[in-house]
């Protein structure tokens, strides 16, 4: 299918791309997401909106930034319905240079298998919406 | 939208099985109590707007530039 980004442009998906969000995005339109990740998904990837080009983030791997982290899968196995899910983060670039936030209180789960994902905030867990590290970290 | 009027300790069915329950009114503030299903996420409103405005800030400020400076910088 071809899809619209206002960041990568016009291009064709493969339905192995396609992921559905049960209960969307928080902030985002619609709940089918391409999932753009041509170095895998343990490399920084893109999640782009089908349904508005101008909706896209940027998601990484929290552990290179805190080798800690480690939410507790339960609600999300009993969305997804599987278990042997990704744990990614939102991460965009900071006001100051040099540094990035990344959403570590709301991570997004993924699916591979059903292609399915969900972005669920962990009330309670005392972690960041917009936590802030060195761009540095990820290295 | 729907307003209904509770008392204390009346309930509110929401579909097959969802409940919610006025346990007690404070001045204020009232305390609810909700039985959902566990598949069912229960969020204090403020929680889902937080994390909606961050993606919101997030799809604003992110760029292919940062994308490739992550790229670079990702072992």
């Amino acid at each position: 299918m071809r899809v619209e980004s206002s960041r990568l442009g016009s291009r064709d998906a493969e339905p192995s791309q396609i992921y559905t969000a049960p209960e969307g995005i928080p902030g985002f339109t619609g709940r089918r997401f391409l999932i753009e990740a041509p170095e895998g998904l343990s490399r920084p990837f893109w999640l782009q909106s089908l349904e508005d080009p101008s909706q896209s983030l940027l998601l990484i791997d929290p552990v290179r930034l805190d080798p800690t982290y480690a939410p507790a899968p339960n609600p999300a196995t009993t969305l997804l319905g599987e278990s042997a899910l990704l744990v990614r983060v939102v991460a965009w670039p900071a006001e100051e240079e040099g540094k990035l936030y990344a959403n570590l209180f709301s991570p997004v789960w993924i699916a591979p298998e059903g292609q399915r994902l969900a972005q669920l905030p962990m009330v309670g867990s005392g972690q960041l919406v917009k936590a802030v590290f060195e761009l540095s970290a990820l290295g | 939208m729907l307003s209904l009027a509770r008392r204390v300790g009346q309930k509110i069915r929401i579909g097959e099985d969802i409940v919610v329950v006025v346990r007690e009114i404070r001045g204020r503030q009232v305390k609810l109590g909700i039985e959902a299903p566990e598949h069912v996420r229960v969020l204090r409103e403020e929680i889902y707007e937080e994390t909606a405005e961050a993606n919101l800030e997030a799809a604003e400020r992110t760029d292919l530039a940062f994308f490739e400076r992550l790229r670079g910088l990702h072992p």
